[in-house]
């Protein structure tokens, strides 16, 4: 095993507050004040003594929390700025993804920009055009390839950015936390693509704060507490060393997409114990964070309650994104609202086999809870989601969200002529 | 830096694909803008002013001119406000940045050739021949493409620092046309002042880059010493721009 990476004590130091000069006037004023006073800089150390090797084949995961210098080790790597101090060596080609899709343009269309994006992130134009099927089969947008990106939904392009991102053919890759995108189904596919990367030879640094992709993706650990590092560990190491420095962040790890834990809601009315529990978001029958527009919505209400009861009334109100309610429902309306076994513990599920609305952006739910006499628990804001749009008619072209601010599943059109032209 | 053809190419072709983009007239663009110049240009320094401009047609005179200038203001302006404009890329992707305002020239080249048919029509319909001459035509738009990449990457480069300088580029395309023979003969300057001084004109490096283009097409002519002082300063605007490119180029990400 060769050393693919080699870090000798790197560190890199900012500058904080209002010194930074950035126009000529303070770049004048400061060089004739200099003399009087001395300069007060406030400097920040990002990185302080990184020292660290690789070898081919080994997969880092680098863990640590908000702030901690993970992005700014990668950007030194990937040569973007330069260290202060300290030097590194690099074995091999080099491709680093430290947000997916830099460089699209909204006027190309997607088949421009796979070649644009590919280019900029250091692939030859040859070695695109051979992967370009692939690529595009892996984005799963092929109808619109020649579409330009600006007409995409947000999900829509950031599947195709991470396709460009997952093809590329380097021997060393950085990757920043860029997992993170689309819906739950491509977000399996992602992990899946950096699976069988990491397990192909090559040696990948890979920022993450999903502690369960960078346990199953990684062989070796780095914590970075504060920009300094204890150097390489075991992966089951580093994470333990960062959770016990961030015990507090433990719960959220655990935090499964789509699910809520409504118990410690800070809207909640009634004590954490009791009322709303949890709640469960599927689309299409997946758990999600994501609803697309007219595809199948499921919400799963888990309840708990001290006494038993038996006539329940519940519902949930959807808000946009001013917080105009859109949709409102509960049992009573559906006619369901009757005398059932007392129970203290239910599930109450909720369906809608077409959401209804349609748009792009953040939506958020309140939920209720109660029977026909009094309300036991309700949570304004109790869980957020994002919609996409999607291609109702499947006609290849999406209606424009702006006119559009409800799904019409079926619409049907004729045309009737009433004259021949010769023509 | 040969590694990164493909790259200047794909952002070339990106800069040229978007330019006239969701416009109706597109191309035509290119040249509107220099046609319609050059009729205000027509009533004002011909027909108002009376300007001389010797065996040539003024129209001829002018085109030629303004073929030259669209591309030097386009180049500039494009080229110095790239970098600031290419931030997002620069903080997340390496690759030589040099790359950025460089491959501003290929989109200019573009609209330069659509300029150039249309003044080759006119000179047909003027029956203005070409003579030997045109062989310094590359010559000619070598100065070009160095003066406008020289000031631009200048531009550029300390912009980053300096969000000052942005501000300057307009006015440097405004002054510029005053003082380059755009419009006017340069011999009209030189012709009024004292001869020690004629010199000065052509520290503007896009006086003898006009002049050089207008011998290459029209045969008109011209002084070789003020053309090599013209050459002299945009190659040393040129590398040197170039040096201090390079040199800013390392922060440049902690900076924009």
């Amino acid at each position: 095993m060769s050393t693919t990476i080699k870090v000798e004590e790197i560190s890199k130091e900012y500058f904080l507050g209002t010194r930074k000069i950035n126009s000529l006037r303070e770049s004048l004023s400061q060089t004739f004040s200099y003399t009087f006073r001395k300069q007060q800089r406030e400097i920040f150390w990002a990185l302080k003594n990184i020292t660290f090797d690789l070898n081919e084949g080994d997969v880092l995961g680098i863990v640590g929390k908000n702030g901690a210098g993970k992005s700014t080790l990668l950007k030194i790597l990937s040569r973007i700025t330069h260290p202060t101090q300290g030097r590194f060596e690099l074995t091999g080609r080099l491709a680093s993804l430290l947000e997916v899709g830099t460089g699209f343009h909204p006027e190309l269309t997607g088949r421009e920009n796979i070649f644009l994006n590919g280019t900029l992130l250091g692939m030859k134009k040859k070695e695109i055009r051979l992967r370009f099927d692939e690529i595009v089969a892996f984005s799963g947008i092929d109808k619109f390839i020649d579409t330009p990106v600006k007409h995409y939904s947000s999900g829509m392009y950031v599947r195709l950015a991470f396709s460009v991102a997952a093809h590329l053919e380097t021997d060393l890759l950085l990757v920043d936390e860029v997992l993170a995108v689309g819906d739950v189904a491509f977000q399996k596919k992602c992990l899946g693509k950096m699976k069988d990367i990491s397990q192909s030879g090559k040696t990948v640094l890979f920022v993450s704060h999903n502690m369960a992709a960078v346990q199953s993706l990684s062989n070796k650990g780095l914590h970075l507490d504060n920009g300094a590092s204890r150097g390489i560990q075991s992966i089951e190491e580093a994470v333990n060393d960062y959770l016990q420095r961030n015990t507090e962040l433990i719960e959220d790890i655990n935090k499964e997409i789509g699910i809520f834990n409504l118990s410690q809601h800070e809207n909640k009315s009634y004590n954490s114990n009791f009322g709303l529990q949890e709640a469960r978001l599927y689309c299409e029958g997946n758990l999600s964070n994501t609803l697309i527009s007219g595809k199948e919505m499921k919400l799963e209400i888990v309840t708990k309650n001290s006494m038993p009861i038996n006539k329940i009334l519940t519902g949930f109100v959807i808000n946009d994104q001013e917080g105009r309610p859109m949709i409102g429902i509960n049992n009573k309306h559906l006619g369901q609202l009757s005398e059932h076994e007392a129970f203290n513990n239910g599930i109450l599920t909720f369906t809608i086999p077409s959401f209804p609305l349609f748009g792009e952006g953040q939506y958020n739910i309140d939920l209720y809870w109660g029977n026909n006499e009094e309300c036991f628990d309700i949570i304004n804001h109790a869980i957020g989601f994002n919609l996409e749009l999607s291609d109702i008619y499947k006609s290849a072209h999406i209606l424009d969200k702006n006119l559009n601010k409800v799904v019409t599943p079926e619409v049907s059109f004729e045309l009737k002529i009433l004259d021949k032209s010769d023509r | 830096m040969f590694d990164f053809k493909d790259l200047f190419w794909a952002l070339s072709l990106r800069d040229y694909r978007v330019r006239y983009a969701q416009t109706i007239l597109g191309f035509a663009w290119a040249l509107i803008q220099p046609l319609f110049t050059l009729l205000i240009f027509i009533v004002v320094f011909e027909k108002a002013a009376k300007i001389e401009t010797g065996p040539y047609p003024y129209a001829i005179f002018a085109l030629s001119g303004l073929t030259v200038w669209s591309f030097f203001s386009y180049v500039l302006s494009q080229s110095g406000s790239s970098i600031i404009a290419s931030q997002d890329m620069i903080k997340k992707i390496y690759f030589p940045r040099i790359i950025i305002p460089l491959s501003k020239s290929i989109v200019g080249v573009i609209d330069f050739s659509i300029t150039m048919f249309f003044l080759l029509l006119l000179m047909l319909y003027y029956n203005q021949p070409l003579s030997y001459s045109i062989i310094s035509f590359p010559l000619a738009i070598i100065l070009l493409v160095i003066t406008s990449l020289g000031i631009g990457i200048w531009f550029s480069a300390l912009s980053i620092r300096f969000r000052d300088f942005q501000h300057v580029i307009p006015f440097v395309v405004q002054i510029g046309l005053y003082i380059s023979p755009v419009a006017y003969p340069a011999s009209l300057i030189i012709d009024n002042v004292p001869n020690w001084m004629d010199f000065m004109y052509y520290l503007n490096p896009m006086a003898g880059t006009i002049d050089l283009f207008r011998y290459s097409i029209l045969n008109s002519p011209i002084n070789e010493n003020y053309i090599m002082i013209s050459a002299a300063i945009a190659l040393v605007l040129f590398s040197t721009s170039l040096v201090y490119f390079l040199k800013t180029e390392k922060s440049m990400a902690d900076y924009v």
